[in-house]
């Protein structure tokens, strides 16, 4: 038999209050909190927010998302111009994700979407945004205003997603302002098609994760700047004397000191001996020596047979491998 | 006897608000975690007070411990549908004056499981609502209502401030008009007498 109707959840213990929003979704606590001032006030007392983080999701669909601990439970408001989907509700997920959106009719979704954003930063008290995915070419016209408002609101953005749908387009400008406006603090991940090798963009230091799908931009100049811990750079136009060069420096510690990892195209490891490390000092290592090196984010390890290592200064080893069809340097 | 418990057979005398006691077992009352951190290893003489709440609501929770004692250790929030016969019985028969009163009791006893399981209860009628269904199962004037009332309450303030400041301003409308010629009055009349006095002493 369920509880009588209408019940002062409200006036019950803190204590009380909170167990009961514990095991409610984001949203649903979202959608308490629009009750009343009272019901506000209430909601923002509560103190396990910190196991939540807010996503934004920016391309064919504006999104809001509050992600529990670690994606156990995604909740999305998607807004959309379809007053027929207004407070539709999908819900999937497995044995241990829940995932449920929720969309939200607005005849001005961007404007609506902001100030949905504003609400759930203020209620959850949230001063970082945990991901921002963002499609650069679905919103051409909004996409400073986005990005003025985002500055304004948010203080750091702990994962930054960049992305284009057509490659003709031109998003460098909105990109680069984007990067240059907001603080990425932990992961980029780069999906644009840069055209323009003066692309005015400096890359943010000390970052856990920097993915560039497409670094044909990135020349040696660019290289020796990054000084993140795990790095992606595909299809680089960097010459073998560069790599050649930037192992020298790095040998040396006068460059990428935070490096931990550095993941490029697939290449022959023989050939990249010959070539890079012909007057580099180097060990080729037995097949049958197998070491757990970090392959993959976050500090992944994976057993690797063999390798070929170089030495830093300071005793640090970067082993080259090829595994999986991926040219790696992991450092330990 | 009320005695530090180290056996499931010890009772402690409980006081309700009504200032009847009765008795819990050691095991029962080992469940509440201000229990323990406040008789467990001191021992009570005489009574525990527990005087907040009545009689009927200690009694419900305190059944509700000793019927949990021989259940396995507590491990988090259960599912409704996993809560046993027992269990189902005993919040279906409470009303919702006894469910907040048994909630309050047992938050101010920290008796986990039996607050995590009425928090599920309460969180069922919350689960896979908009703004408005959650209105009606929640006691509480919607932000419509607080608005209309504030509005309502700003239009009064401003009625009655309209009506203070009319009131002071015919008051001191009246002063001007009244009090000077009453000075006047009272001043013409002293001179007068003055004069009369002057006079009169002249005479």
């Amino acid at each position: 038999m369920d509880l009588p109707n209408p019940f002062p959840i409200l006036r019950l213990p803190y204590l009380a209050i909170e167990e009961v929003f514990k095991s409610l979704h984001p949203i649903e606590i979202i959608n308490l909190s629009l009750i009343s001032k009272r019901a506000k006030a209430v909601t923002k007392q509560m103190t396990f927010y910190s196991k939540y983080d807010i996503c934004l999701r920016i391309d064919e669909g504006l999104g809001i998302a509050i992600r529990v601990e670690n994606k156990l439970v995604s909740c999305t408001y998607l807004m959309t111009s379809d007053e027929r989907m207004n407070g539709n509700v999908e819900e999937y997920g497995g044995n241990d994700y829940i995932v449920r959106r929720v969309y939200k009719y607005s005849k001005n979704p961007i404007e609506e979407w902001k100030q949905l954003f504003k609400y759930v930063l203020d209620i959850l008290k949230k001063q970082t945004l945990h991901l921002l995915f963002i499609t650069l070419d679905d919103f051409v016209d909004h996409n400073v205003s986005i990005i003025d408002f985002l500055r304004k609101n948010v203080k750091s953005v702990t994962e930054c997603q960049l992305y284009q749908d057509e490659v003709e387009n031109d998003v460098e400008e909105h990109a680069a302002y984007l990067l240059n406006n907001l603080k990425v603090s932990n992961e980029l991940h780069f999906h644009l098609n840069i055209k323009n090798d003066n692309f005015d963009w400096k890359i943010p230091k000390n970052l856990k994760e920097l993915y560039i799908h497409d670094s044909e931009w990135i020349g040696y100049e660019r290289l020796v700047e990054i000084d993140c811990e795990h790095v992606t750079l595909r299809d680089n136009q960097i010459t073998n004397e560069q790599w050649s060069l930037f192992l020298k420096k790095w040998m040396a510690m006068e460059t990428n000191q935070n490096l931990n990892y550095l993941r490029l195209d697939n290449r022959d490891l023989e050939e990249f001996r010959a070539i890079v490390l012909h007057d580099i000092p180097h060990e080729v290592v037995d097949k049958g020596v197998k070491r757990n090196l970090i392959f993959w984010f976050p500090d992944e390890t994976e057993e690797i047979n063999g390798g070929i290592d170089i030495r830093r200064i300071d005793g640090k080893i970067a082993t080259f491998f090829v595994q999986d069809n991926v040219f790696s340097m992991s450092v330990h | 006897m009320t005695s530090p418990a180290s056996s499931s057979e010890v009772k402690y005398l409980i006081e309700s608000s009504e200032g009847n006691t009765f008795d819990v077992s050691g095991a029962a009352l080992r469940q509440s975690n201000t229990f323990n951190a406040m008789f467990l290893n001191i021992g009570a003489d005489g009574p525990i007070p527990f005087t907040d709440y009545n009689e009927a609501t200690l009694k419900k929770v305190f059944e509700y411990c000793e019927h949990s004692v021989n259940e396995e250790n507590y491990s988090g929030p259960k599912h409704q549908d996993d809560l046993s016969k027992w269990d189902l019985n005993f919040f279906n028969e409470m009303d919702q004056k006894m469910f907040i009163d048994v909630i309050n009791a047992s938050n101010f006893l920290d008796i986990e499981r039996l607050t995590s399981y009425c928090c599920e209860r309460i969180a069922r009628m919350l689960r896979g609502k908009n703004t408005q269904e959650m209105i009606k199962v929640i006691t509480l004037p919607t932000a419509e209502e607080l608005e209309a009332k504030q509005k309502v309450e700003e239009k009064k303030a401003a009625a009655a401030k309209k009506v203070a400041e009319k009131a002071a301003e015919t008051a001191e409308k009246t002063e001007t008009l009244e009090e000077l010629p009453v000075q006047q009055l009272v001043q013409t009349t002293r001179n007068k007498l003055t004069r009369k006095y002057l006079s009169f002493s002249n005479e």
